[in-house]
């Protein structure tokens, strides 16, 4: 019971910061129309909503200078590269029921049973998670959530959507990211302490996650003339990715000499 | 299968076309051997079609040599222990100006605003383009540790031209995919049009960032041109003020 109070409690914040943060642009946004150029420039990059993104991409970068990215490089200079990668191992090993889950709804049972033996593997003899032994077994992690399921079932991505914390996650990975919530058993453990390993471990992801990226990004941003919209493509570019399971099909790609 | 019962779903739509006036009737009226004899010169055009595409994602090996040999050049470049990072850098950068079609690649990211741009404007962005994918490339030129690149691969897409599929080795079991768009030139030579690394092709990626910097601008390029003059003028490792 506790449990689930926590987690109503946690949604109820990020509820109350994405009502919060949507007043405040949409009120900004309500005084300045803007031209049809720029309603065109937005259909093209199916990205009606930009402004309101956009706001809420500065509101994460102001987020990540002065909470994320300082956490980031702490957490590089607390702990040494063999036990983050053990803390990602972990953290990886929770959410494998997730995309066990996922590669059957893809009809993808070989890869099904590498999640599971993964599971079994890293649970036991990979100590809770922590080592990655099931890789020496040759069996690869993989990543699957029900975003990409949708995608596999031919679900269009939508139009963009940039929440804040969370970052770029259009209708089709948000419905995604919610479904997947559920289908977590840990989810319904219902322990405040299998809770908290929950809410920790997501937590370290994303920590980890930044800390692994921490010179990409700052590279992107020095590179880019327009940061927003370059990890707006990067995003699109990698779902699209992850869709196909890595897999290279090139029918989507522009012809070069048509400009249109 | 699934072409077959697409095929036999085509066929029933135009003999129902083609017979308007008997509607009503049964479709038993096509004799049921025609209807067969018309499945099977669809199956057939549709193998001829099938095979077709096939004969189009042929491998190329002419290009996937032309890749490697960029590839053994670029190592060569940075393996030189003789030569300053500068140095390299800059070998490195004329290297890539080379073998990529810069002005076709910058036609490209303008998408349609193109259109818009006079040619003196269109020059201008031709050649910062090609300074800022110089400064681009020589920039993460540091991050490269030389692990292997390998080539393993191709796919001719036709008219779209060629991908190389490349493999580099990051660490055992951790490969990264960075796959190369091809294009052989009338004269036979080839040429680099764009590069994907790990499911991301960077000029695809930079004509979102160019059409969204004119497109909030209401449409003009100057827009862009200011902001890459910026970039390009401050040189490798260009800081920027934070986009708004």
């Amino acid at each position: 019971m506790r449990g689930m109070i926590v987690k109503t409690l946690g949604n109820k914040f990020i509820l109350r910061l994405l009502v919060g943060a949507f007043c405040i642009t949409a009120a900004g946004c309500a005084s300045t129309p803007p031209s049809p150029t720029e309603i065109a420039a937005r259909e093209e990059a199916n990205d009606p909503i930009e402004p309101v993104n956009r706001s809420f991409f500065k509101l994460n970068n102001a987020i990540d200078n002065a909470v994320i990215e300082p956490t980031a490089k702490a957490y590089r200079r607390a702990l040494p590269k063999q036990a983050r990668d053990g803390l990602r191992n972990f953290s990886r090993n929770l959410g494998e029921p997730v995309t066990f889950a996922n590669d059957l709804l893809q009809l993808e049972f070989k890869r099904a049973g590498v999640t599971l033996g993964r599971f079994t593997i890293n649970s036991t003899m990979g100590f809770f998670g922590f080592n990655d032994a099931a890789k020496s077994f040759g069996l690869k992690y993989h990543n699957e959530d029900f975003g990409q399921t949708l995608g596999v079932w031919g679900i269009p991505e939508g139009p963009y959507l940039y929440l804040p914390v969370i970052g770029p996650l259009p209708p089709r990975d948000l419905v995604g990211a919610i479904a997947d919530a559920f289908t977590n058993p840990l989810f319904w453990a219902n322990e405040p302490i299998i809770d908290g390993v929950l809410i920790g471990s997501g937590v370290a992801g994303g920590v980890d996650v930044r800390e692994r990226n921490l010179e990409n990004l700052d590279r992107l941003e020095e590179t880019s003339v327009d940061y927003y919209a370059s990890l707006r493509s990067l995003y699109r570019q990698r779902r699209n990715y992850e869709i196909r399971n890595g897999e290279n099909t090139y029918e989507d790609l522009p012809d070069l000499q048509e400009f249109e | 299968m699934i072409e077959i019962a697409h095929l036999d779903h085509e066929e029933d739509e135009s003999s129902s076309d083609g017979m308007i006036n008997f509607a009503s009737e049964p479709r038993t009226m096509v004799p049921r051997f025609t209807r067969v004899w018309a499945a099977l010169l669809m199956v057939v055009f549709f193998s001829t079609f099938v095979g077709g595409a096939a004969q189009a994602n042929a491998r190329d090996e002419a290009a996937e040599q032309f890749v490697q040999d960029l590839i053994d050049e670029g190592l060569a470049i940075l393996q030189n222990d003789g030569a300053s990072l500068d140095e390299k850098k800059q070998v490195f950068g004329n290297l890539v100006l080379n073998n990529a079609d810069i002005p076709g690649m910058a036609r490209f990211t303008l998408g349609k605003y193109r259109r818009n741009m006079s040619s003196e404007q269109l020059n201008e962005f031709v050649s910062l383009f090609e300074q800022y994918t110089k400064n681009f490339y020589e920039t993460r030129l540091g991050e490269y540790g030389g692990e292997d690149i390998d080539v393993v691969n191709s796919v001719d897409l036709g008219r779209k031209g060629i991908v190389v599929e490349s493999q580099m080795e990051l660490a055992p079991e951790s490969i990264l995919e960075v796959n190369w768009k091809v294009f052989k030139k009338s004269d036979g030579e080839y040429i680099i049009t764009d590069l994907g690394v790990a499911g991301i092709w960077m000029v695809l990626e930079q004509r979102s960032q160019f059409t969204s910097v004119i497109g909030n601008n209401g449409g003009n390029v100057d827009a862009l041109l200011v902001k890459l003059r910026e970039m390009v003028s401050s040189g490798e490792g260009a800081e920027l003020p934070p986009p708004t």
